[in-house]
């Protein structure tokens, strides 16, 4: 009974999602992206994300929401990722007992990757750089931002204007 | 600033190329998810069910209403279902207070075991010096009775539920207070509300670490 109920939710939530996939994956991807600097790692996170949503399809009322909601966990995925590739680092430092050259600090970017902008951007802290990529790329108010980040709408006021800044100290550090 | 910043990030993601099609992993992957979430759902019913029975027949830990089993059991909360406050007060020494996590959604959710706390400071994550440990349940300490189907906690919408918290010995005295982020099973963190405008506790020592205890998920009191 409970085989033939799972069934018949895989068959109809699978094709929902591949429908949901090939309508959304892309705005996903671009975000990830933009988010964590590695574009392979973008599409494995939304896959993930994906994935995610799909066991929660059912119970989804509004379709409205599932960009809403997919947007949410693709940021916070991105930012777990980002968390923990930021303790290994740390812990691999002290490891190694050595200074290393903050060349990428948050993302997999290439040290290729000459644009300052860039450069300046995976230099920010998770917060700042997601509260920074969900403003002015996602275009969301900060209450819409502060919903997602789970934090006040003051705090992200906060988070842009001194990520923004220290974009600003990182650009005018490389052109002297 | 911010204008150049949003024509170079709309600029910078078209360096994505498009996706065209569905990876053939996505199937199995989700296959995977929708099997999991049945036979979670089905053990819970499993238990409730168990519970209810052992209840009619005057066995098991809580007496009271027998609880109502919906015919689609609710799934593990996500974390954008929930809002985080917190709230502590002065112990000897210590803040003891707890966690409050409400359902924001239209639909009822469930959360069980321990969350795992994080504290950040204005640098990030404060991944040192900090000593995190399992503490019981506010209803064991109280000494009343299990709970009905605890350790799994299920909130309706506008339904909470709590975690009780104990901090001791932050070092040195006048630091700030961190702000405080919950991570459920399973799922993203979440800031809490309230806990950073807590007087932090006095340091004892700086030799040892701050010590952060912890409880499971429970229904809130009352």
């Amino acid at each position: 009974m409970l085989t033939g109920k799972v069934d018949r939710l895989e068959r109809s939530d699978e094709s929902r999602i591949g429908e949901l996939y090939l309508r959304h994956a892309d705005a996903a991807v671009r975000l990830a992206y933009l988010l964590t600097g590695d574009a392979a790692l973008a599409e494995d996170l939304v896959q993930d994300a994906f994935v995610r949503v799909a066991g929660r399809l059912a119970r989804l009322r509004d379709p409205g929401a599932f960009d809403a909601y997919l947007r949410r966990t693709v940021v916070n995925l991105a930012r777990s990722h980002l968390r923990r590739r930021k303790v290994e680092r740390l812990y691999l430092q002290r490891a190694r007992s050595e200074a290393r050259p903050e060349a990428s600090a948050l993302t997999g970017s290439s040290l290729e990757d000459r644009e300052p902008l860039w450069s300046a951007l995976t230099r920010l802290s998770e917060r700042q750089r997601s509260a920074i990529v969900l403003r002015f790329y996602e275009d969301l108010s900060e209450d819409q931002v502060a919903d997602i980040l789970k934090c006040r709408p003051g705090t992200v006021k906060s988070l842009v204007s001194r990520g923004l800044q220290a974009m600003r100290d990182e650009i005018r550090g490389e052109e002297r | 600033m911010e204008s150049e910043v949003r024509e170079f990030l709309s600029r910078k993601a078209r360096d994505v190329p498009p996706q065209l099609e569905v990876p053939r992993s996505l199937g199995t992957l989700v296959r995977r998810r929708i099997v999991m979430n049945a036979v979670v759902a089905g053990t819970t019913v499993a238990a409730a069910v168990a519970l209810a029975f052992l209840s009619l027949r005057g066995i098991g830990a809580a007496p009271g209403p027998i609880p109502i089993v919906p015919g689609t059991p609710p799934p593990a909360c996500a974390f954008a279902d929930l809002r985080a406050t917190g709230s502590m007060e002065g112990a000897a020494g210590s803040r003891e207070g707890s966690i409050v996590l409400t359902n924001r959604s239209a639909e009822s959710c469930t959360l069980e075991g321990t969350p795992t706390i994080e504290l950040l400071d204005a640098s990030g994550p404060i991944t040192s010096g900090v000593s995190f440990e399992p503490a019981p349940a506010g209803w064991e300490v109280a000494g009343s009775p299990e709970p009905t189907g605890w350790p799994v906690v299920t909130l309706g919408p506008a339904d909470a539920a709590s975690v009780r918290v104990r901090w001791s010995n932050w070092c040195p005295d006048g630091r700030a207070a961190p702000t405080w982020r919950v991570e459920i099973p399973g799922g993203a963190a979440v800031e809490v509300d309230g806990l950073e405008t807590v007087f932090p506790p006095p340091c004892n020592g700086s030799a040892e670490p701050s010590g952060v205890e912890i409880g499971p998920f429970e229904p809130l009191p009352g």
